[in-house]
């Protein structure tokens, strides 16, 4: 299975973290577990680097975090969506929108060139 | 067969987390956040049927390696990362300072205490010039020990509220005994002494700190140029 290049995966990381944020609250390491199952292991990211990216949609102000204590006693960092982050994920999806179909009309355009 | 040492799980965490520490752009809270998300993924690959050391092992390289940890997270920890870095200068400047004091503090407490006593301006010379070089040789072999041996633990000393309180503290004290020396024996002859004293004495420890910084430069080079 080819991997996605580095560059679309980088661009794409923000609208996907919140995304992801907008269903539930949660910790680094479920999100990347969710990400993977969901792309069907296509979106494969150097896990630790999930977080400098949430730690800086923190500094934004489109992420809120808390420490939790798991059932079974483990501290785990929770990050949650709030209002501005809603916003910003609006905005992506108006974006990504956009450039979607853009793609889609200039593939339809010219289904066959070879 | 080759005899295998058991695996210990919490010391090779230990092991990993020190290492992330000791770069200056990581903050505690980012290794503990790291740490849960190794556990996290360590008991995931136990649950496949792995074996302790193999599930550390792959959930490390899934992580992602050190450098390219400290590479994101710099990122973001700039603030952070250039508080590391100047806290340890400012520590030095600091300690330096508190050097002086103390040396000052200690000759003129001695003249305080042994004045009373009548003390002759030639035993007080000899004394004191005794006393500084015992201080300047307590000094560097407490910075031997720690340095070389690993001996002592100055962690709690060497703190900034720490240093900066023994430098006020002893500025005070010594304008609080010059001031008490100039009223109550007014003898210049042994100020003047002790001071010529104290003069020399910090001229010697500033050049005894520069030919060590000229050592340590040129070792540093060499080391350098070896491991590279």
């Amino acid at each position: 299975m080819k991997k996605i290049s580095k560059e679309l995966i980088g661009a794409s990381t923000i609208p996907i973290i919140l995304s992801v944020l907008s269903k539930k609250e949660s910790y680094g390491y479920e999100i990347i577990q969710r990400i993977k199952e969901l792309s069907n292991g296509q979106i494969e990211w150097g896990e630790g680097t999930i977080y400098p990216v949430l730690h800086k949609l923190e500094k934004k102000g489109y992420i809120t975090s808390s420490w939790k204590t798991s059932g079974s006693g483990r501290k785990r960092k929770y990050y949650s969506i709030n209002i501005k982050g809603e916003q910003k994920l609006v905005s992506e999806k108006e974006n990504w929108t956009v450039i979607n179909q853009l793609i889609l009309k200039l593939w339809n355009i010219e289904p066959n060139l070879i | 067969m080759e005899h295998r040492t058991e695996f210990n799980l919490a010391n090779c965490i230990n092991h990993w987390k020190s290492i992330l520490l000791e770069n200056n752009n990581m903050t505690i809270d980012n290794v503990t956040e790291l740490e849960s998300h190794l556990l996290d993924e360590i008991v995931s690959l136990k649950e496949s049927g792995l074996t302790e050391e193999e599930a550390f092992l792959i959930s490390q390289k899934r992580l992602g390696n050190i450098n390219l940890l400290t590479h994101e997270f710099s990122k973001v920890n700039s603030h952070a990362f250039f508080l590391n870095k100047i806290i340890p200068y400012i520590k030095g400047v600091l300690i330096f300072l508190a050097f002086f004091q103390i040396a000052e503090l200690q000759i003129n407490a001695f003249y305080l205490f042994f004045k009373p006593a009548g003390i002759n301006n030639n035993s007080l010379n000899v004394a004191s010039i005794i006393l500084l070089i015992a201080t300047i040789i307590v000094f560097f072999t407490a910075f031997f020990f720690k340095y070389k041996k690993q001996l002592f633990n100055f962690h709690y000393f060497i703190k900034i509220p720490v240093l900066v309180s023994i430098v006020v503290l002893s500025k005070i004290m010594n304008m609080f005994s010059v001031f008490l020396m100039v009223k109550n024996y007014m003898d210049i002859k042994n100020i003047k002494t002790l001071s010529y004293n104290l003069n020399i004495f910090k001229s010697t420890f500033v050049i005894i700190l520069l030919i060590v910084s000229f050592l340590v430069y040129y070792k540093s080079k060499k080391v350098l140029k070896i491991a590279n």
